[in-house]
């Protein structure tokens, strides 16, 4: 091949802000790509209103453009910046469904635009469900019976075909209606009866239930010649009914056979040579647990949820591998890093020697109004991730990982206390945090077959379950004793769940397990050859066993901690402050290690940190890592439990100035005004107008108000007693301004501060904390961008059912857009 | 939970739980990077003599099936995993990994540091090693495992002593058994062959005397340079004749029978994650394998042999083909019982082949 | 009615086996010339000379061979002239052992015009025949030494032969008219 290549204007169209059922799980496969695309010598261009977008900082590799994300702003985004190219796979669906409209009216022609990864083709088959249904057919690959009639007997014919039980639905209906759940003949008339009646057609959609089958997520990799690469094989603990971004998640598949696993895997492999995937692509099955027989439920060409849980299980670079082959190489041509003495390893299919499991978190703590059964629509907020060398020990860890505020909502749950009809009715029905309901079952004595009969969930999981409470059970009967103490840390269970049943303190049970029992924790790498190869890795968890992988340096390290699952309120903007972090302290010649679990993490991307510990945030790993790695510095993100807690055991930890909370959304306020105090010198960034719940970058100020600002803020700022970036909140009348608050830069608004103010807010708040800020440079500026932006946060509301309220709490948001004016 | 030792050639000592049958154990420790199928990898007679060490920590969690055994008397000495999972009887499966082991006289050991014990092994190769009660003298107990000398007549206790059918009504073929993997039988009963299996002993005239459309030399444990001249010479004389297919240890011997040098592998293969190249199409698939031989690059003699497959990540020979007759050999275990299904086509070549022959 | 009789695997197969056959009957493949016969005879050959260089690392020669001027049914009137029009002329064929390859074997009519064009180009030593799919009703004595698949048909019948290169799949089907 020519070793030229024409350079292309490529377009990446991002999905738009983070929200329930889209955490940061695509940003970080996006960052790789858009630094691999670069190094190649593409143009890219990257649309999205996603305030919290890190790409809007990647300035040397990247052009961010702010735009609404319908047609019209795209076909003017292709026009003005003479885009050839468009990279559809970074965007969810929202990407798939604005390339189908463009190509639908003709603009891709028109402007001789081309697609890469994924074809038009392909995009639009797949937005078309009974298109799917037709390739699939193609290809013998099953997908849902599903029909349409006009009459009871069609119905019955139908199901003589499929079976019973059915899911009707009325077509064309004026009302809100239900799809009802028929198991036989009898109840099926009767439904169809009254839903003839509420459709204006007199037609109802009639589909082959699957509620109770198996849920299992592969992840498939394929190159321009056909060379596919099965990435990972995920299965659901929840069955078909409970949406895969609300169930528990383990890989490796842990209750398929052989020839399930491998008729899913070449069902997959078809699917992405069918549809011709240049890259990556996620396919969802649900399998009959009594048959052999399975259906296609889901085909993602695209980063997703469940591409980015594959490459965090399995430690295989999935994003850099995908955007070698969008370079146009093959598979067998690329060289993964890590692996030195073989050749085409980017071809050795991923194997596991680990347990990784993905567990949802909710927020209902916050939302209390909202539905907490689990169906069919997901409403996690979060999750996190743990790993372990057996199911009990990741899903353990898993349940640990759960901050503190999804432990409060559970703390609140004293699972004794539940009636028996209540604890059966969350068995039949499951609802967030389900797991300690089951938990409890078990404690009551329900058996592995009852609650496999009830649940639809696998009995081999109630085997564990059942394990984990026996190991429990005997915790309890055994305080301070060196065996139990083991057996129940080789399973996974914490000091402080110790602590917890033995009516003690986790320092007390710290120091026992340390000096007594002798018992500590071996760190394991994550890498995708199960041990086979000589794979040099930088990521590793812990567990209780012989063999420790851990090697040390003494290069000058610091600890950055990371946050965890994405919350209401901080929501992704702290996963934007950690990689921030990380950066500015590589700058200062730091090896970062990093501790962090969400799974969606862009801080884990590939090559980010210097090593990883993809471990729960609780006090025991901190300590543990604190001890063996002893770095210069530990960085956390202000002022939350965990931070509270290690300082209390006497851990230093720089708490970088910033706020968890949010700024209030209830103090009077014309404008902000962002400024830092540093050594008791102080400046000011400049300020934002603030218009109701909106931020807006345009600020004017005449010369008379601008010459008041410094004296106020360098008042204001002497009384704070920390150094950090404040933002004082102004109320102005005509020519008269107060001071209406004065807090610590929020986590939740740094994104966009930093954007419009064009300054890396985190970098200075990381060189103050560690005493290296030269606040001199700090300029005063007003209006830096040439078109204002607007700022405004996206709540949960409607995926829960909910109003959104006239004043919803800023501490709720989940995410947040970002427009211009003209907009 | 009683608890058991892992004792090793090279002095190392794992401790861990019993599970399965409680007898003590010798044999040579291989392990499998294979995440689905132990049922079929434990049954599967190349482990012979072996105990298979599972690198995916948690092993049983499908139960035993009755569709799934690639044997009905499986030969290895041993199971090691870090966690054994328990099932429900039901339809689908009929008992525990746990019980079926008891039924089978094969001891399992849990709450092994398997991944410590795989890169160890990845370093040492293939060493002996045995699964005991635990005792106070450990040095006796290496004395017994170093005083050990394993069979290299793993074909001949595993083959089986008489003939016997799996009749169809297509392609009659004879399939030469030195430790058949069933799998094999069922892909050609998927294609409605007439099977009649033969012990490893068959010789060139009792083969043609069933006047078969097709042979295929099976599967089996141990090093083909064990095997009888007969053997090889038997090869020699029926390639000439029939289309023949030889997998595994049959690869091995076909290759020997055509002038290749067979010899130990520094690192033994068993997992199905290794990409392997089909020469002719130039295309890429994986497969299940077992291996701890190969053919040695460089003693292929390009005038007989064209080498077909290449394990991409070794450069090891995994398949060949004869210039002149209707016969060819892989390494891996096309059958895919367990395993990747797009190896299982070779079948349908060698079906094919047979139908060509057959005008 | 149209019903599928090979599927992409089934042609993929068909054609590795009909390469591994070449080889089995030719020593060497040294001084072998494929020639396929237009449209989807060229592609069917150029897939085997392909295969043929991945296993013996050896570029043979393809021909592709427009037969339309030596079809029975047509009477040129300047004989002299349809030679050049075959397509062949700039293969060394003398000496060669030729591989005619065609997608399907029917009357024999096809294969009988393509060796009259070889023959008036040139003289090679041998001419064997290739097909994808046999369908039998022979009106000459012709009969092909590799074959893919043997498709016993009726008159009344058609057998459509796709091919990737232009029919974005490869598939053979029989067609019920």
């Amino acid at each position: 091949m020519a070793a030229r290549k024409r350079v292309k204007n490529i377009l990446i169209i991002g999905a738009g802000p983070n929200q329930i059922g889209l955490d940061t799980e695509i940003d970080s496969a996006t960052l790789q790509t858009i630094k691999e695309l670069h190094n190649a010598g593409h143009t890219i261009h990257y649309v999205s209103n996603n305030a919290n977008s890190i790409i809007a900082d990647l300035k040397e590799y990247v052009t961010f453009i702010v735009s609404n994300l319908n047609v019209n702003a795209i076909i003017n985004i292709l026009k003005e910046h003479q885009i050839d190219t468009i990279l559809p796979t970074l965007g969810s669906g929202i990407a798939l469904e604005l390339v189908d409209q463009l190509e639908d009216a003709g603009i891709l022609d028109e402007l001789n635009i081309k697609t890469i990864g994924v074809t038009t083709t392909t995009i639009h088959n797949l937005q078309n469900p009974e298109l799917m249904n037709r390739v699939l057919s193609h290809i013998k690959q099953p997908t849902i019976p599903t029909t349409v009639v006009d009459s009871n007997e069609a119905a019955i014919r139908f199901v003589k075909k499929v079976g019973y039980p059915v899911i009707i639905k009325p077509i064309a209906s004026l009302t809100k209606t239900n799809r009802s759940r028929c198991e036989n003949e009898h109840q099926m008339i009767e439904n169809l009866e009254s839903s003839f009646k509420v459709s204006t057609t007199h037609q109802v959609a009639v589909e082959k239930s699957i509620v109770g089958f198996k849920e299992i997520e592969m992840v498939v990799i394929r190159d321009a010649e056909g060379t596919k690469l099965l990435i990972n094989g995920a299965e659901n603990f929840n069955p078909v009914g409970v949406h895969a971004g609300d169930s528990i998640i383990f890989s490796p598949t842990q209750t398929l056979t052989d020839a399930e696993f491998q008729a899913l895997r070449q069902a997959t492999f078809r699917i992405a040579e069918i549809f011709r995937i240049k890259g990556v692509c996620h396919v969802q099955f649900a399998l009959d647990p009594a048959g052999n027989n399975y259906f296609v439920t889901r085909i993602n060409p695209f980063f997703d949820r469940s591409t980015a849980f594959a490459a965090r299980a399995t430690g295989y670079p999935v994003a850099y591998v995908v955007s070698s082959i969008l370079l146009g190489k093959n598979l067998r041509d690329i060289e993964i890093p890590g692996l030195k003495h073989h050749e085409s390893l980017a071809l050795i299919e991923p194997t596991l020697d680990h347990v990784a499991v993905r567990f949802p978190t909710w927020s209902f703590a916050s939302f209390k109004n909202a539905e907490q059964e689990l169906n069919t629509r997901v409403k996690s907020t979060g999750a996190v991730m743990a790993f372990g060398r057996s199911m009990e020990e990741a899903l353990q860890k898993a349940i640990r990982s759960v901050d503190s505020t999804t432990s409060a909502e559970q703390a609140a749950l004293d699972e004794s206390r539940l009636t028996e009809a209540q604890l059966i009715n969350v068995l039949i029905h499951p609802r967030a945090g389900e797991i300690f309901y089951l938990l409890e079952a078990i404690r009551r004595g329900y058996t592995v077959d009852e609650l496999a009969e009830l649940t639809k969930v696998d009995a081999f999981y109630f085997y564990k379950l059942q394990h984990l409470v026996s190991i429990e059970q005997n915790v309890r009967k055994n305080p301070f004793d060196v065996d139990a103490l083991k057996q129940a840390k080789y399973f996974g269970l914490g000091d402080s769940q110790l602590a917890h049943l033995w009516h003690s303190h986790s320092d007390r049970v710290r120091d026992f397990r340390i000096n007594t029992a002798k018992c500590l924790p071996t760190y394991k790498g994550i890498e995708p050859t199960a041990g086979e190869f000589p794979f040099i890795t930088n990521i590793y968890y812990s567990t209780f066993e012989d063999e420790d992988e851990l090697t040390i340096d003494d290069k000058p390290k610091v600890l950055v901690l990371g946050t965890a699952n994405n919350q209401v309120g901080t929501n992704s903007a702290a996963e934007y402050a950690t990689v921030q972090e990380i950066k500015a302290l590589q700058a200062l010649n730091y090896q970062v290690v990093l501790l962090n679990n969400n799974p969606n993490a862009i801080s884990l991307s590939f090559g980010m940190a210097d090593k990883v510990y993809l471990e729960p945030l609780t006090i025991e790993n901190c300590l543990n890592i604190i001890e063996r790695e002893q770095p210069e510095h530990i960085i956390a993100q202000g002022k939350w439990e965990i931070v509270t807690r290690l300082i209390e055991r006497g851990v230093t930890i720089h708490q970088l100035p910033l706020s968890r909370t949010t700024r209030s959304e209830n103090v009077e306020s014309d404008f902000m005004l962002i400024a830092c105090k540093y050594q008791n010198q102080m400046a000011i960034y400049g300020g934002v107008k603030v218009e109701g719940h909106q931020l807006n970058s345009s600020l004017n100020l005449n010369s008379k108000i601008k010459n008041k600002l410094n004296p106020i803020v360098t008042a204001e700022l002497k009384k704070q007693d920390r150094n950090g970036i404040y933002t004082v909140v102004f109320k102005q009348n005509n020519e008269h301004l107060t001071v209406t608050g004065v807090v610590p830069l929020a986590i939740q608004d740094t994104p966009y501060l930093s954007c419009v103010l064009n300054r890396n807010l985190i970098v200075d708040l990381v060189n103050i904390s560690l005493n290296n800020f030269k606040i001199d440079e700090v300029q005063t500026q007003f209006n830096q961008l040439d078109e204002p932006l607007l700022y405004n946060h996206v709540y949960p509301y409607h995926q829960f059912g909910l109003q959104l309220p006239q004043q919803p709490p800023f501490s709720l948001a989940n995410g947040a857009r970002v427009e211009t004016e003209t907009e | 939970m009683a608890e058991r030792y892992l004792i090793l050639e090279d002095g190392s000592v794992f401790k861990g739980t019993a599970f399965g049958s409680r007898a003590t154990t010798f044999g040579e420790v291989v392990f499998n990077t294979s995440m689905t199928g132990y049922q079929q990898i434990i049954t599967n007679q190349i482990y012979h003599n072996q105990i298979i060490v599972f690198s995916q920590p948690t092993i049983g969690g499908a139960g035993i099936e009755r569709a799934s055994y690639e044997s009905v008397d499986p030969t290895c000495k041993g199971v090691i995993v870090r966690d054994v999972a328990n099932v429900s009887i039901n339809r689908r499966r009929r008992l525990s990994l746990d019980e079926y082991l008891k039924s089978q006289n094969i001891p399992g050991i849990t709450g092994i540091d398997t991944r410590a014990l795989i890169r160890k092994l990845r370093q040492t190769g293939t060493i002996k090693g045995s699964i005991i009660d635990p005792v106070n003298d450990l040095e006796h107990a290496f004395d017994q495992l170093k005083a050990i000398v394993l069979t290299n007549q793993q074909v001949n206790q595993v083959s089986t002593p008489k003939p016997f059918p799996n009749p169809g009504s297509g392609k009659n073929v004879v399939v030469v058994d030195l430790g058949l993997k069933y799998g094999i039988l069922r892909q050609l009963n998927k294609r409605n062959c007439n099977v009649t299996v033969l012990p490893y002993s068959a010789t060139a005239d009792e083969i043609f005397n069933l006047d078969p459309d097709g042979v295929i030399i099976s599967t089996g444990p141990g090093n083909p340079n064990d095997l009888p001249e007969s053997l090889i010479a038997m090869v020699q004389e029926v390639e000439r004749k029939i289309p023949l297919f030889a997998i595994g240890l049959g690869h091995e011997v076909f290759a020997v029978a055509n002038g290749c040098e067979v010899t130990e592998l520094a690192a033994e293969h068993h997992g199905n994650n290794h990409p392997i190249l089909s020469v002719i199409t130039d295309e890429i698939m994986y497969a299940s394998q077992g291996q701890g031989y190969s053919v040695k690059r460089g003693t292929v003699d390009r005038n007989e042999l064209m080498v077909t497959h290449y394990d991409m990540v070794d450069g090891s020979i995994q398949g060949l083909r004869h210039r002149d007759y209707p016969a060819f050999s892989v390494q891996f275990f096309p059958d895919s019982y367990p395993g990747p299904y797009e190896v299982t086509e070779l079948f349908d070549e060698f079906s094919e082949m047979m139908t060509t022959r057959g005008r | 009615m149209e019903k599928e009789i090979m599927d992409a695997m089934a042609m993929k197969r068909a054609l590795t086996r009909i390469t591994y056959e070449i080889i089995e009957r030719n020593k060497g493949v040294e001084d072998i010339v494929l020639i396929g016969i237009k449209t989807r005879g060229v592609f069917l050959a150029k897939r085997i000379a392909e295969r043929l260089k991945q296993l013996e690392e050896i570029d043979i020669p393809v021909g592709e061979l427009d037969i339309a001027e030596y079809r029975d049914d047509i009477h040129a009137i300047n004989h002299s002239d349809r030679k050049s029009n075959t397509g062949l002329a700039d293969l060394d064929l003398q000496g060669k052992t030729v591989v005619l390859i065609d997608d399907v074997l029917y009357t024999g009519r096809t294969i009988r015009a393509a060796m009259d064009a070889i023959m008036d180009v040139d003289r090679p030593d041998h001419i064997s025949l290739a097909v994808l799919v046999d369908r039998g009703h022979r009106e000459l004595p012709i009969r092909a030494d590799f074959v893919g698949k043997n498709i016993p048909t009726a008159q009344n019948e058609k057998i459509n032969v796709l091919v990737h290169e232009i029919d974005d799949e490869d598939l053979v089907s029989l067609e019920t008219k």
